[in-house]
Order: C-alpha cells, then structure tokens, then sequence
C-alpha cells in the first residue's frame, strides 16, 4: 500500500487540510515541514482515526475530544468531522504459474459529529471506502473487513510510529512477554502467517472429513476402529489447542500482572518501605520513651539535689561547726555523754562506791554515803532533760559537720547526665520526626498487599505454564498416536474396493497440509532470521558512528522467542530501554519497523512523526539516509531542527515537501500576521530550504525580550 | 542514741510570710506546678530549709517573723522523716545564738530558724529567677557558686 | 493477506516442489490447489463465505485427478 493524499476537516487543529504524498519509486520521500504544535502529532492521529476509527485514538478516543478547540458556535452546535485518505494498493495473482501484478486505488472517508459542549460527545463514525478507477468512485461493501485485511490493525505502530513516545517493542516498562506477543503479532502479520495457519486449519479439517467418510466405505471392523481413534484424535488435538492457547493467553497475561505489580513494588520501594518506616517510627517512639524517663529520673536526681543533706550541710559548714564544737566543748567537760545516774545507781546497787567504801544499806556510814549519791541521782534528773537532748544532738549530728564538696560532685554528675540524655532526646526527636516527614510523603501504597498479589499472580503465572507443557506433551503425545495409525489406515484403505478414492483425498490433503507447513516453518525461522540479520545491519548502520553507543553495541537480534535484544562487548545482553541512549533506542524500533517491512516485501508507508528527534550529526543524516533507502514510502513530519544538517539528504530522495504553520503562533514565532487568529493548520509548499510570508519564522535574534516572555 | 530520735519540732507549724508563700508555691512541685525544671524544690519545706541554709551560709540576721503576717507551709512533724534536718537546725539555733540550752525551748528555735527562713527566702527567690535557663539550672549555678566561694 | 501475496506465494510455491509427484502433473495440481486454498482464504477474510466446504471440494477435486491418473477411480459418482 502507498498513500496518494489525505483531507482532513474539523479534527482538532486541522479545519481544512489537504496533504499529498509522494508515490515516486526514485523519491520516496514526503517531507511535512512543522514547528512544535503544527499539527504533527494530529495528523498521525487523524490518518489513523480514518483507517482504523476510535481505537486508533490516544485512549481509545475515550474523552478524546476531536472537534477544534475554539469552534464557535455561531458555525454550528454539531461539528462535522471528517477525515479522507486515499491509498494504492498493489495485489499479485498467480495466473498460469505466473505472479501478476495489479494495482488498484481507494479512497476511504471516515465521518463524525460531535457536540460542542463540555461533553464533546461523538456519534460513532462511519466510515465509506470506494475503489477509484477511470469512470469514477464506486463504494465498496465492508469496508472495515477489507481495511483490516490490507492494513492490520496489528500492524498500525509498524506503519504508524510517533518517534517521541515509548517505544512499544523495545519499552522496560511492560512484561517481556507483552513486548514478544507485539513483535510476534508484527511479525505474523506482516508475514501472512495467519493466512497460512487458517489455511493449514481448514486443510486439517478437511482430511477429518475423509476420516469420516473412510469409516463408510466398507466393513472392515479394523478400518473403522482406526477411523474413529483418528477422529477421536482431531477432537481431542482440537480441544487440546484450544485449552493450550488459553494457558498461553493466561500465561502472558499473569506475566503482565506480575511485570506490573513489580514496577508497583519497585516504585514504592522507590519512595521507602512504608512498612519498614512504620516499624522504624514504632522503634524511634520507643527509644524517646525510655529517654524521656530516664530525662524524668535524672530531673528527679536533680531536684533531690534541693532537699539532700549534703546541700544544707556544705552550705551550713562554718555554722554546723561552730555550734559543734560547743557539743565538743560539752563533751570534754564530761558533760556529754550523759552517763552520772546509770553509774550512781549501779554503784548503789552494787553496795560498794566507786572509792571503795562500802555502801550497805542499815550501816551508819554506808547509809549517809547512799543518801549523799541518791541526792546527787536526784540533782542530775533535774538537768535530765537538757542533757538528754544534747546528747542526742552530739552524737546525732556528729556526721553534720563537713568540708567535703560532694554536692558539688554529685551535680557535675547530674548536669552531665541530663546533658548527655538531652542530647540523646533531641536526635531521637529528630529522628522522629524525620521519619514522619518520609512517612507522610510516602503514597499509600501497601508494600505488603502488593507482595502477597505478587507472590499469588507468579502462582497463577507458573501454573499456567505447566499447563502449557503438560498439553504440549499429551499433544505430542496425540500426534505420534496419529502418525502410527494413519500409517494403519492408509494400508487398510488400500486393500478395501472403495477406499483409493478416499485415499487419493488423503493423500492430497496431507500434501497440501505438508507444503502449508513447511511454508509456514520457513516464513517463521528463515524470513525471521531475515528480518533479525536485515534490523541488525540497519540498526548498526545508523548508529555506526555514534561514539558513544558504538563502544557498548555490538550487534541486534530477534530471538526465535521473538525478543528484540542488543549485545555489547562479549555478547553481554543489553537492555535496550536502559543501556541505551534515545538516539539509539529510536534507531533500533526504527531498523525493526524498516526490517519487518522490508524482508515481508509489502509494500507499506512508513509514517514516522519526529523520527530524528534526540539525535544529531552524523547518526541523525545516517538514521534518514538508511529510512529512506530501506523504506517502500517514506513520510517523515520534521521540526525545523531536526531538518537542520539533513538538507541536501532530502533534496535527493524528497518527491513531496510542504510546510505547516499554526497561525497564533504570531507574533510570537511567526514573522507576519497571517491574517487568521484561529487555531487551524495552514499549509503552504515551502520546502525544507525556503519560506514564504506565511510561514517565515522568527529566528532567536529576532525574538524581542517582551515578545519572549 | 539515734534509736531514741526526738523531734522537738513535732507540734510547731512551719509558717512562711504571706508575700512570700507564692513564690514557695510556684517552685514547689507540690504547688500544683509539675515540671521539675520550673519548679525544682520537691517540697515548700525544702524551698523553706534551702532558704534557712542559705541565710545561715551568708550569715544574714534572722528576721523577727512575727512582725510579718504569715501562712502555714506544714507541721514540723514534717521533720519525722528527716532526723538529719532536726540536728541541723538545732546546731544553727546553737551556732546562732552560741547557747547550748537553747535545745530545750523548740519555739524559739523555730522562731530563729524561721526568722532566718524570712531572711533567707528572697536571696533564694532571686537565685531561682536570676539567670537565662529554667528556674533549676538557676539555683543550681547559684548555690555551686555560693559553695565555690567557700571553697576558695 | 495481500500485504505480502507476492512473497507467501512465491514460498509455497517452492515448497510445492518437494511434493510427492504421485502421478503426471500431481504437483501442479498442487500447487494450483494451494493458490486457490489461499484465494478462498482471502476471500473469506473480506467476507464470510463457506470456506471449509470450498476446501473440501476443492481437495476431493485433487483427489479424483489423483485416482483417476493412477486408474483407481471405481466410484467416481459416489460423492458428487
């Protein structure tokens, strides 16, 4: 397929549109000069939008408003859209043994309402496809079966590619399986592997239908059993396919879950464990705790220090000397201890004085000695009482008098621990506190729950891939059977009167079924191959001089797995989403696109949108010179700067070049006021080497400061 | 002896002058006020002893309380607990007025001592306000340097 | 399909070449089979039409070229 031209109305920014594409074998090259918000990106939207309808459309055309922004309602609360594009497509035929070409035109109109309200609600849109020949244009009937047989909705991003958006077939961030599945589709698409596998289905059935009738044909008991256990095979294969490509489909889509319930984990591990941070909250609040007491009890030391003994006493020194040393003074006049009346009375009891004399109670003398010592018993009781409590106090306070310094000690010791355990409160606090902060800036994310439907999506996962290995076996197992008995039965039929007719179908469809195939295997390893080694010289080609990557790069492939890899130094796998810069990772979706379209031998457009962007010098001329040279047609949308260096490139191989303009981009960008302040596209044929009023850009010199701001 | 402890304070009110008695409140855990750094004496009696030792240490006349109206803190049986303190203020009484009989008159020690107290307490209010930190940190500056200055 | 006719039909019919020639012309009546099977999928695609009866025709054709080439054709009217 080639695209002649496309007319767009009322989508988005493009009111009135009309685009011609270059469809000369020499240049093939269409060059659509635009600025950044040009309408670039819209008119790789709208060309989809009228080939393959909503679904093309950034999700799905869900909220996607199509209609221009500022439409006004004086033109009409209903806007009409529509987009129109016409294509060749080139057929070959085998006519007589020979491939015959032919070549027919369409044209395909695709049309919408939408209302101008906040809504922008949208009829579905219909769309009307007509074959263009000499008389006129006649309409053709399902048109979206025949759109989907020549351009595959599969195929859209090899055709359709916007160079500044993740590249799908190479992207980190979906499951390996997710990017396989997009190569493997590109790839049997574009390769007509479907075709062949339906072929290849029908055939199968077909010879299940000679089966049948084999067990008609005669009386043979043998030959019947075998017929049926053939049938009883085809059955059993045919459920077995079908459960083994559900397994396969549930494979890859717990594969996808677990890819993103990864990049969930790894994203909020990312931003810190919440969990992990709670624990460490729960931990530093314990620690304050245990800080806070031991603050509490070394305050309490330090208000004991006010009421202790040591602080009245050091305090109370020179004075607590003094009035001691008149105990003292006391004590050596004999006046303290307090012991006249224990000894009197002992000596009294014990009838003998402490001089000797004897103190028997009835004798003349002893009697008036014991009276003399009762007397001196009864004078000291009088003073008792004021004896008594000095004593008390002499022997009491005897440790009050001090000249040590131990208060002083004690509070050294105080002011050190309450400082140290100040200081340890405040980082506790700050940790703390520090920790919140993370905590609250963390998104609610259960790091946990995620793990737990993780660890449950990889058991589904892997249950279903020993599924699939399990029906791989028992069909296996199935065919083997299959191939035995229709050795049995192709002998059996042999011998039977009717049964050369049946064989002959068997044989013919078995045939048919061998060359399906062999084709099949072929296209699937060789032509695969063809594209790896075809993408892999392309991609080399392009970045061939690009000192930074050529060092790490050695080479591309396709797996057989149909993975796209990258090796460096030492057949080191690289990740092409991380170990490569954009320049690089543009260069090798570009090389699979050009590769696949290439080795298919379809003739297909290559819409790319910002191809060169992220890239210069000489890997940005290399990139265009090898699209160019690889690609059936060529339709690039260029910023001035990517055009920048690759101007004698488009000179050679350009057959169409125009230049889009957005007209309130005056005065900004825009030299002249081109006479229109609505926000439509305007075009004019300017090439990549001229301007004209319309589209004359100012360059930076040219920018005024008031102009900028 | 220390087995026969007397307290001859055990009937004797502790009374404090009225203008004053806030002021003990105030930095007096048992004051109502909590926080130890605020408040740094445990008790008002402790305010009440620290103001009485205070006064002895810089040789400050007792004040004659009985010219002042004043507020009972506590009881002297306070003291039950502290036979320590008893000693200490029966050594003062002693070392203040040099007689030894004194012991035997537990009111006008008290008077003595409390007149003291009297003449104590505002020096001790002003180590508690005087200084940038919380009041503790004050008086606890204060009374090391007050201690320094004898150990010097 | 037609996005690469060219290309899977030159690949058919090459591996026709390695088909059993079972008698006179078998292998082109093969591979004009094949070209047919592959229309008729086409076909299909564009607009659904009893594919798997054309099919069936088409290889019970096939067959009675076959059998009738190698003589064994005793009943050719029973499945008409």
């Amino acid at each position: 397929m080639k695209l002649l031209c496309a007319e767009f109305q009322n989508f988005r920014l493009l009111r009135d549109l009309e685009l011609r594409f270059s469809v000369d074998p020499h240049k093939k090259l269409t060059v659509i000069r635009a600025a950044n918000e040009s309408g670039k990106t819209t008119i790789l939207h709208a060309l989809q939008w009228a080939l393959y309808g909503d679904a093309a459309l950034p999700g799905k055309g869900d909220g996607f408003r199509l209609h221009p922004i500022d439409w006004s309602a004086p033109d009409g609360k209903r806007v009409p859209i529509t987009a129109m594009v016409e294509f060749e497509l080139t057929t070959y035929r085998q006519i007589g043994g020979e491939l015959r070409e032919a070549r027919r035109r369409y044209r395909i109109v695709r049309a919408a309402f939408e209302e101008v309200d906040a809504t922008a609600r949208r009829t579905a849109s219909t769309m009307r496809l007509f074959a263009l020949n000499d008389s006129g244009a006649s309409p053709i009937e399902s048109p979206e079966a025949f759109v989907n047989d020549e351009l595959p909705p599969e195929l859209r991003e090899v055709f359709f590619t916007d160079g500044d958006r993740a590249l799908s077939f190479i992207e980190a961030d979906v499951a390996q399986s997710t990017k396989r599945e997009r190569v493997q589709r590109a790839i049997r698409s574009l390769l007509g592997l479907g075709v062949i596998e339906q072929a290849m289905k029908h055939v199968q059935k077909a010879a299940a239908d000679v089966n049948r009738k084999a067990k008609q044909v005669g009386a043979n008991a043998e030959l019947r059993n075998i017929a049926s256990r053939l049938e009883e095979i085809d059955k059993e294969s045919g459920k077995f396919e079908a459960a083994l490509a559900d397994a396969k489909q549930q494979f890859a889509a717990f594969d996808e879950k677990v890819e993103e319930t990864d990049r969930k984990i790894s994203a909020a591990l990312q931003k810190g464990d919440k969990e992990k941070l709670r624990k460490d909250l729960e931990h530093a609040k314990r620690e304050i705790k245990q800080l806070d007491d031991q603050l509490a009890a070394a305050n309490k030391e330090h208000s004991a220090l006010f009421r202790n003994r040591e602080v009245a006493t050091e305090l109370l020194a020179p004075v607590l000397r003094r009035a001691y040393d008149k105990l003292e003074e006391l004590h050596d006049q004999g006046k303290i201890p307090n012991t006249t009346i224990p000894v009197l009375q002992n000596r009294l009891t014990a009838e003998i004085c402490i001089c000797g004399e004897p103190l028997v109670p009835g004798e003349p003398d002893c009697d008036e000695r014991r009276a003399h010592i009762q007397k001196l018993i009864d004078d000291s009781l009088r003073a008792d009482e004021i004896q008594e409590i000095i004593t008390d106090l002499y022997y009491g306070a005897k440790p009050l008098p001090t000249d040590g310094n131990s208060w002083l000690d004690e509070y050294k010791k105080i002011v050190e621990r309450r400082d140290g355990l100040k200081a340890l409160r405040d980082d506790g606090g700050r940790k703390f506190r520090a920790l919140e902060i993370e905590l609250d800036a963390l998104p609610d994310t259960d790091v946990q729950g995620l793990r737990e439907a993780r660890r449950q999506y990889k058991e589904q996962r892997d249950r279903h891939l020993s599924k699939s290995s399990s029906i791989e076996t028992q069909l296996l197992s199935l065919r083997r059977e299959r191939e035995g008995l229709n050795v049995e039965f192709e002998r059996l039929l042999r011998e039977q009167k009717k049964g050369a007719r049946i064989l002959a179908e068997l044989e013919v469809t078995q045939d048919v079924s061998r060359v399906l195939q062999s084709a099949y295997d072929r296209i699937t390893k060789e032509e695969l191959r063809k594209v790896s080694d075809l993408m892999n010289r392309i991609f080399l080609e392009m970045i061939g001089a690009d000192p930074e990557q050529g060092a790490i790069i050695r080479r591309a492939e396709i797996s057989a797995e149909f993975d796209i890899k990258v090796h460096g130094p030492n057949d080191r796998t690289l990740n092409p989403d991380r170990d490569l810069n954009g320049a690089s990772r543009r260069a090798l979706t570009l090389a699979f696109i050009l590769a696949l379209t290439k080795v298919s031998e379809v003739e297909a457009p290559n819409v790319i949108d910002t191809p060169l962007g992220m890239t210069s010098g000489y890997v940005k001329r290399s990139l265009l010179r090898t699209a160019i040279r690889e690609s059936a047609q060529l339709i690039l949308f260029l910023t001035h700067d990517e055009i920048a260096g690759c101007e004698e490139i488009i000179d050679d191989a350009a057959g169409a070049i125009c230049t889009l303009t957005n007209p309130t981009h005056y005065p900004k960008m825009l030299l002249n006021d081109p006479g229109s302040a609505e926000r439509k596209v305007l075009r004019c044929s300017c090439t990549h080497r001229n301007d004209c009023p319309q589209c004359q850009r100012r360059t930076d010199s040219d920018i005024r400061p008031e102009m900028a701001s | 002896m220390a087995d026969r402890y007397f307290n001859p304070f055990q009937a004797i009110d502790i009374h404090v002058p009225v203008e004053f008695h806030d002021s003990v409140s105030r930095y007096s855990q048992t004051g109502g006020n909590a926080v130890i750094d605020q408040s740094p004496f445990p008790r008002m009696v402790d305010f009440w002893f620290l103001a009485v030792c205070v006064a002895a240490r810089l040789d400050l006349d007792p004040e004659d309380i009985s010219r002042y109206a004043t507020k009972k803190i506590i009881d002297g049986a306070i003291f039950g607990s502290d036979p320590w303190r008893v000693h200490t203020l029966m050594l003062i009484a002693i070392g203040k007025t040099g007689d030894v009989e004194i012991v035997s008159e537990p009111r006008k020690m008290m008077a003595l001592v409390s007149g003291l107290a009297v003449a104590g307490l505002p020096k001790v209010i002003e180590m508690l306000k005087e200084g940038d930190a919380e009041p503790i940190w004050n008086l606890s500056d204060a009374i090391d340097s007050l201690l320094r200055k004898r150990a010097a | 399909m037609p996005l690469n006719d060219k290309k899977i039909i030159s690949i058919i019919l090459e591996e026709c070449n390695g088909v059993e020639e079972r008698c006179e012309g078998y292998c082109e009546e093969i591979r004009e089979v094949i070209a047919d099977i592959l229309k008729y999928e086409r076909d299909h695609r564009l607009a659904a039409t009893n594919i798997q009866q054309k099919i069936n025709d088409k290889c019970g054709a096939a067959a009675r070229f076959l059998s009738g080439k190698l003589g064994q054709d005793t009943d050719t009217g029973e499945d008409a």
